[in-house]
């Protein structure tokens, strides 16, 4: 079985939700600073623009390493989806779903969509993020229906 | 082509049983798969100067030689990339082979990966080893086995090319039509319908049913890689090992390919298939059989596009017209695979290639005299080709 350090605690969908982790250190430090101030923000390439949802050092697209830590509009809509059913002892949080989402600047980010059926879920629908408390104190990005009731 | 004595061979493989329960530790399936092949070639372990496995394996190379008295060791390597490093120990060992830095390797791999640790029950931080940093973003979200891992590329793949996993079922079902006939198989005997498979339990919804995974098993397989000549006076009929690549997509992300301009396809099975192309000068065409690597069913078809044996997108189609079904044109993975024979991190597939090209396997394909073996393909991966001597 997996070594979990399971948080909980938020209001996104009116009950707690869990993760693992997040673990913070200098790679990914700037982009739980971004969250903890509302913002979902990923490093852009100071050269060429171009974005990147992962921590990198230098740019994919031309090779320059100097970046700007910029926020999204937060809104994007489902790329791809799935829905974990089994073994039901690794899932750690009810009503899981799975998404990419493909943010409206163009970037990918792999999160959890809450406040929703998975039965409802399908490719292309619209969603905005939300910020959820994990315990270590870090607010951890996830995605609810666009419009959704907060 | 003449056979040159710096070619590289196999010249001696060894297979335990896979089971859901060895009753005995990874290193002892290690030792027991590897004095198997030692037998195969006739050679005896002061015989063996290097020693490669890849990353997982729980036997390293050191402690085999204190537990099997090895002499000294001339190389000794670990492959990355977990089931994508399968053919990597092959071109490690063809490389030292071939350069004269060691004589003969033998390449392993054994594991309880059914009694003991299960990835497919979830992995924690630690057992995910280097790939831990990675995989971090998924954990976060609680996406800790390695179907939920890839569900999400799978279910693009059948989105965008108007398929669902009642058309997986078809992959499952040819799969399972070798099986049938293979004693070493879980479902020897045991063939399973379109219905069957769709009966099967969500491992992730609606993308893959647990007929749609491979079979987790205990066992533990091993080949002696030498040169030709020194293959020569050996026991077994040596099997050529005509190229073995590896590779990494850029923008490739271990086990999580979400990241790629395009999700539907194995990008670092791209890059592995032009390099092994380059490298052999051969195509598709040229092989008689093909052993792809399946831990989930959406792989064989979209392992098939990359490779070149079908259009992107058809793979599907082209397996449940039956080309790579028992009396096929194009049969896959003759021993059912690790979805219809066990899960042995690839090995058990290059196994059953060995056995072909020699002319023995239980589900024997007339005239199979060269064969393409692929790896892992969710990861950086690799590939080759084996052919009759």
């Amino acid at each position: 079985m997996t070594t979990r350090s399971e948080s909980v605690g938020t209001d996104v969908v009116g009950k707690p939700l869990k993760f693992i982790g997040p673990g913070v250190d200098d790679t990914n430090r700037f982009f739980f600073d971004a969250t903890r101030n509302g913002q979902l923000a990923f490093q852009r390439c100071r050269t060429c623009q171009t974005w990147w949802s992962l921590p990198a050092y230098a740019c994919h697209a031309c090779g320059a390493t100097e970046f700007d830590v910029v926020p999204t509009s937060g809104r994007g809509h489902v790329h791809t989806y799935a829905i974990p059913r089994r073994p039901s002892a690794a899932l750690i949080d009810e009503d899981l779903v799975f998404v990419v989402i493909e943010l409206d600047e163009g970037v990918r980010y792999f999160s959890r969509l809450v406040g929703i059926e998975p039965s409802q879920v399908d490719f292309g629908m619209r969603v905005e993020v939300r910020f959820a408390p994990a315990d270590s104190g870090v607010m951890v990005p996830v995605f609810a229906p666009a419009g959704a009731e907060q | 082509m003449p056979n040159s004595d710096s070619e590289v061979v196999i010249a001696g493989v060894g297979i335990t049983e896979m089971s859901t329960d060895s009753g005995v530790s990874s290193s002892i399936l290690a030792m027991r798969a590897i004095a198997m092949a030692l037998a195969d070639a006739g050679l005896a372990t002061r015989d063996v100067d290097g020693l490669v496995t890849y990353e997982a394996d729980p036997t390293s190379p050191f402690l085999l030689v204190q537990l099997l008295g090895l002499p000294e060791l001339n190389w000794f390597s670990i492959t990355l990339a977990g089931g994508g490093g399968a053919c990597m120990t092959f071109q490690d060992a063809a490389l030292a082979v071939s350069t004269g830095l060691a004589e003969v390797v033998v390449v392993y791999r054994a594991e309880n990966l059914r009694s003991g640790r299960r990835f497919g029950q979830g992995i924690s931080d630690s057992d995910a080893g280097t790939t831990q940093a990675v995989l971090r973003q998924v954990f976060t979200y609680g996406s800790i086995t390695p179907a939920w891992w890839e569900a999400p590329t799978f279910h693009r793949y059948l989105h965008d090319y108007g398929k669902s996993n009642a058309d997986l079922a078809h992959v499952v079902v040819s799969a399972r039509k070798w099986a049938e006939t293979n004693p070493a198989s879980r479902f020897f005997g045991r063939p399973l319908t379109v219905d069957d498979h769709q009966e099967s339990k969500w491992v992730a919804e609606p993308v893959l049913r647990v007929n749609d995974c491979c079979l987790e098993s205990d066992g533990g397989a091993a080949f002696v890689v030498t040169t030709a000549a020194r293959a020569r006076d050996l026991k077994a009929a040596p099997v050529k090992v005509r190229g073995a690549v590896r590779g990494m997509a850029h923008r490739s992300t271990l086990m999580q390919n979400y990241y790629a301009p395009d999700i539907t396809g194995v990008p670092d099975l791209d890059v592995v298939a032009k390099n092994l192309y380059r490298h052999t000068g051969m195509h598709a065409k040229d092989f008689d059989a093909a052993i792809i690597y399946d831990s989930f069913s959406p792989l064989i078809p979209m392992s098939l596009e990359a490779l070149g044996f079908c259009g992107r997108g058809e793979g599907i189609d082209f397996i449940a017209e039956g080309h790579t079904s028992p009396g096929g044109a194009h049969p896959v993975n003759p021993n059912g695979g690790q979805i219809g024979e066990g899960y042995l991190h690839g090995f058990n597939g290059i196994v059953e290639a060995v056995r072909q090209i020699r002319g023995h396997s239980v589900n024997q394909i007339p005239d199979t005299n060269t064969m393409v073996v692929t790896s892992g393909p969710a990861l950086p991966t690799s590939a080759m080709v084996l052919q009759a001597c």
